[in-house]
């Protein structure tokens, strides 16, 4: 701990950004709690002699829920909880990991939040830093091509079996890059692989052949370590003669470890148990091991409607939907219920793009035409769209850079004036790009055809969807232009985009704040939907311009002018930045400044307005986070369950 | 007799293997696979995986092999091992899962059933107090019960549960605390507790339809000469109506039984989807929407075995209440 608190100063010399997640890691460090109390139900377990003592089973150095944790900053501090009880949770799909978490559908989901995502390491909800979870602490070298990692000393796994880096090697080199188990992930800078060597138990170096780390350690985070004492045995090629069949059976209820703070004990399609991970690594201020509620039921129900009649009836303690359309039920039944309703941040914007390859050349040149797009951007009524589905709480959302980025540049933003509503100009710029009305009052593509184009959408996942593109649809039609609205299955969907059949598609892009410190611009700059970008948006990112180069080298995704020239100058912009020094911010504002300007006239994309998610919480439910600031999903498993606790006994 | 029924069971076997062939046929051809739904869904959700991966998960479920090597490898299964494939969106054997969900598809159909057979009981009865109150509240009902949709009745019944009777939870077969309890009981009271809201809404439509079909088949009946023929020689009036009447008019009914079966368990897709029931019906329909071959697959065979079989049944029951029938 010493040599790395020393080499820790030297990096704070040289930025003092870079040094939070040290700061953070120093202080839980040190923080030494002498006494730590345990729940009734683990208390009852040690008295007979089927569970060590609390203090054995928590690292040396238990993660500290500090009163003044800046997700709860804003409700005056976190609170010490009272133990038992079961929060009750609803969703309305089936993931099939609920049940097997091991099996081929492995770390895809929400409930994964529970049982492993976020527990390496953590996102803060608040100021864009990220908080050290089962890695205590890391540091990168002083050229940035070495991240140390260190896990943290005396942890477990919820079956008592230590947690180290041994875990983290095994599941990088035989779960992810297994291909008996069809995985062939490993993680890849520019083009170089990732390798992890091992220094000892809690200590491992990641280099990738030269390239820079620094801000690697995000990819911890989302990351779903496995097992390796359980899974070891029956991995294929780990282990002489495992199948994958064994494989895929390993992991049901009884037969499985997490390092989160619950485990699925006992469930089926219907409903699954999570109970208490008795070796959890965290406590709370005054040392008592977290979590505090002993169990989480998640039921499933099928119709969306039920699962609102299950929030008045008071059986569920914590529920999010989708849009508020009931909202009104939401809110008069609040006694009914003994619930609160909470707006949580809805970082899920809806976003349209055009295909700029369709292959019918008249429709093609059109969609590539950046005044007909900037036209398609002022037609959108945010407003009567906002109203309809989130009356008086809805918010315009602008197609680029996250207003609360420290990137964000306003005048840039407000020089582009796309949060308005405008046909005349929309009508105006239609007509400048060439599309001007017939004597039919529709307007007209060079080939005589009406302006107009299929836009294609999941409406079965949720029908306001549709209501609002139905907003959209009779202010286009009043301005001459024929918007069809084709609801189908997300199969059909990505069927027709890979058939490159899609003129319109409509997806979702995750408007979050980004890290000044550890910026990634496939992290916020969005994709449009093109066939061809598959497997860019397949990583989640936007290809660089240098990408875009290399696949057109390679003679097959793109060719030659596959994109139109303003988009390659915005993705020039990303490559420019990405390719600057971490700690040069003022040049990477200027950079952004530009790449705002660039992306946001080029009219990339179209977003529609969003508001926030209500979500029925029990009104004695304790420790609630700043809803607000943190993105609750369909089931707010990310929202700090290990957190909550019930203010009254159960 | 023996000889029919024996031919019939013989027919059986190529009908299966012909249905075998359709289902697997048909649960093929919509475009993509399993996986490709698979990966719009991730990417739906904004999660991430590369081509290479998906590529290698198509080769390791057999996807990339042509349709008759996938159907002979499945259909082998069946013969030899009883194994119906894995459930890929479940990561369970689809055997497993579908012989659990069918006791209670089975289960609740055969109840529902049995309810809407007290259809027959009150079509006899406005049958033959035609245009009496009577006749006319069984009337009005048998509208009401054909006319409202299984999904609304459903929901208005948990509503009516939560808004006035203060049900703490509504949904499913049982209140949480028992959902994954062993049998007892306590358990069972509380399974009647909530599987009346599932029967109910089950067994209105049907009762609805038997007492509409039952009342104009009695009716059509009681106008023949035969009936005068009864009467004139002087039978009683139970006779005639329970021995010559309802005798013919029940034909259309007991024939129809031979659909009752597959067509209940597609009959409650919707009910249970609603409630939340684990049937059939929720689960074949994620499985189309998921593309899950082998279950798609299974259950369709499944559904295609009972049709198969309730015909049967249906028939044998025909040739018992109609002699005039040849085999």
């Amino acid at each position: 701990m010493k040599s790395a608190m020393t080499s820790q100063r030297s990096r704070l010399f040289t930025s003092t950004l870079l040094a939070i997640p040290f700061l953070v890691a120093m202080l839980f460090g040190t923080l030494a709690v002498a006494q730590y109390q345990e729940a009734p139900m683990l208390a009852e377990m040690v008295a007979a002699g089927t569970l060590p003592p609390v203090a054995e089973r928590l690292p040396s150095n238990p993660w500290v829920l500090e009163r003044d944790h800046p997700a709860w900053a804003a409700g005056g501090g976190t609170e010490i909880g009272r133990y038992g009880g079961t929060i009750d949770m609803a969703i309305n799909w089936f993931s099939p990991n609920m049940l097997n978490w091991y099996g081929p559908a492995r770390g895809f989901e929400g409930v994964d939040e529970m049982i492993g995502r976020n527990m390496l390491a953590r996102q803060e909800p608040v100021g864009g830093g990220i908080e050290p979870g089962l890695i205590a602490s890391w540091e990168y070298s002083e050229d940035g091509t070495k991240l140390t990692i260190h896990t943290r000393e005396g942890a477990r796994w919820s079956d008592g079996d230590p947690f180290d880096v041994n875990d983290i090697i095994y599941t990088y080199i035989w779960i992810n890059q297994n291909e008996v188990l069809g995985n062939d992930r490993p993680w890849r800078i520019e083009g170089e692989v990732v390798e992890i060597t091992k220094i000892d138990d809690t200590t491992a170096e990641l280099t990738a052949n030269g390239q820079t780390m620094l801000g690697f350690i995000k990819t911890f985070i989302t990351w779903f370590v496995m097992p390796e004492h359980l899974t070891g045995p029956v991995t294929p090629g780990y282990t002489e003669g495992a199948t994958e069949e064994d494989f895929d059976g390993a992991g049901d209820f009884g037969n499985s470890a997490t390092i989160g703070p619950f485990l699925p004990v006992q469930g089926d399609e219907a409903q699954v148990v999570y109970e208490r991970n008795p070796y959890y690594w965290k406590v709370d201020a005054e040392g008592n091991q977290l979590p505090y509620v002993d169990r989480v039921v998640i039921h499933q129900f099928p119709d969306t409607e039920v699962i609102g009649l299950n929030i008045v009836s008071g059986l569920l303690d914590f529920a999010s939907r989708r849009v508020p359309s009931d909202l009104a039920v939401l809110m008069s039944n609040r006694e009914r219920g003994d619930y609160d309703v909470v707006f949580a941040l809805n970082d899920r914007v809806p976003r349209i793009a055009f295909n700029m390859n369709n292959p019918d050349d008249v429709l093609r040149e059109m969609f590539r035409n950046k005044l007909f797009r900037q036209a398609i951007q002022y037609s959108i009524p945010q407003e009567r769209i906002g109203e309809i589905i989130w009356p008086g709480l809805w918010e315009a959302n602008l197609p680029s850079i996250h207003p609360k980025s420290p990137f964000f540049d306003e005048a840039a933003a407000a020089a582009v004036d796309f949060y308005n509503f405008n046909p005349e100009r929309a009508a105006a710029l239609f007509d400048e790009a060439g599309y001007t009305l017939g004597d039919d009052g529709r307007r007209k593509m060079s080939d005589g055809r009406n302006v107009g184009f299929v836009l294609d959408l999941d409406g079965q996942r949720e029908p306001a969807w549709v209501r609002m593109l139905e907003v959209w649809q009779t202010e286009l039609d009043a301005l001459g232009v024929d918007l069809t609205i084709n609801s189908v299955t997300s199969v059909i969907m990505s069927e027709r985009r890979d058939a490159n059949q899609n003129e319109a598609t409509w997806s979702f892009w995750t408007n979050a704040p980004f890290d000044p410190v550890m910026f990634q611009p496939q992290e916020y700059a969005p994709v449009p939907f093109d066939p061809g970008l598959r497997s860019a948006t397949l990583r989640g990112g936007i290809p660089t311009a240098e990408e875009i180069r290399g696949y057109v080298d390679a003679g097959v995704r793109y060719p030659p002018g596959w994109w139109p020239a303003e988009y390659e100058a915005a993705g020039d912009l990303l490559a420019q930045a990405g390719s600057l020094e971490i700690t040069a911010i003022d040049e990477k504002m200027e950079i952004y400044r530009q790449f705002q300007e660039v992306y946001l006239d080029a009219a990339v994309f179209f977003t529609l307005p969003t508001g926030p998610l209500p979500t029925a919480i029990g009104t004695d439910v304790g420790n609630r986070p700043a809803f607000g600031d943190i993105p609750v999903t369909m089931i707010p498993l990310d929202a700090y369950v290990e957190y909550l606790f019930f203010t009254e006994p159960q | 007799m023996t000889e029919f029924i024996l031919r019939r069971i013989m027919l059986m076997i190529p009908t299966v293997i012909l249905i075998a062939f359709l289902v697997y046929f048909v649960s093929q051809l919509p475009p993509g696979d399993m996986l490709s739904s698979y990966y719009a869904e991730l990417a739906a959700r904004g999660e991430t995986v590369s081509y290479d991966a998906l590529e290698n998960l198509r080769e390791r479920y057999g996807l990339d092999q042509p349709f008759f090597v996938q159907f002979w490898k499945w259909a082998k299964n069946i013969v030899l091992k009883g194994d119906f494939g894995q459930s890929f969106n479940l990561g369970r054997p689809v055997s497993e899962i579908i012989w659990n969900r069918l006791a209670w598809s089975l289960s609740l159909s055969l109840f529902a059933l049995v309810i809407s057979l007290l259809g027959i009981v009150i079509g006899i009865y406005s049958a033959t107090h035609q245009y009496s109150i009577g006749d006319y509240v069984a009337t009005f009902f048998g509208f009401l019960g054909l006319s409202i949709p299984n999904f609304f009745l459903a929901l208005f019944l948990m509503f009516i549960m939560v808004f006035y009777f203060g049900a703490t939870s509504v949904g499913g077969l049982f209140s949480p605390e028992y959902r994954l309890a062993p049998w007892s009981l306590a358990k069972f009271v509380d399974l009647l507790k909530h599987v009346w809201i599932p029967l109910v809404v089950m067994g209105t439509a049907g009762t609805a339809g038997n007492i509409r079909i039952m009342r104009a088949n009695m009716l059509d009946i009681l106008g023949r000469d035969f009936m005068r023929t009864a009467r004139g020689k002087g039978l009683k009036e139970r006779v005639v109506i329970y021995k010559h009447a309802l005798r013919n008019a029940l034909q259309p009914i007991v024939m129809s039984l031979g659909l009752a079966l597959p067509f209940m368990i597609q009959g409650e897709l919707i009910t249970a989807m609603v409630i939340g029931v684990p049937t059939l019906g929720p689960l074949f329909l994620e499985a189309i929407l998921t593309q899950d071959v082998h279950m798609v697959a299974g259950v369709l065979l499944l559904i295609g075995i009972l049709l198969v079989i309730s015909n049967l049944l249906a028939d044998l029951a025909l040739v018992w209440l109609d002699p005039r029938i040849r085999y």
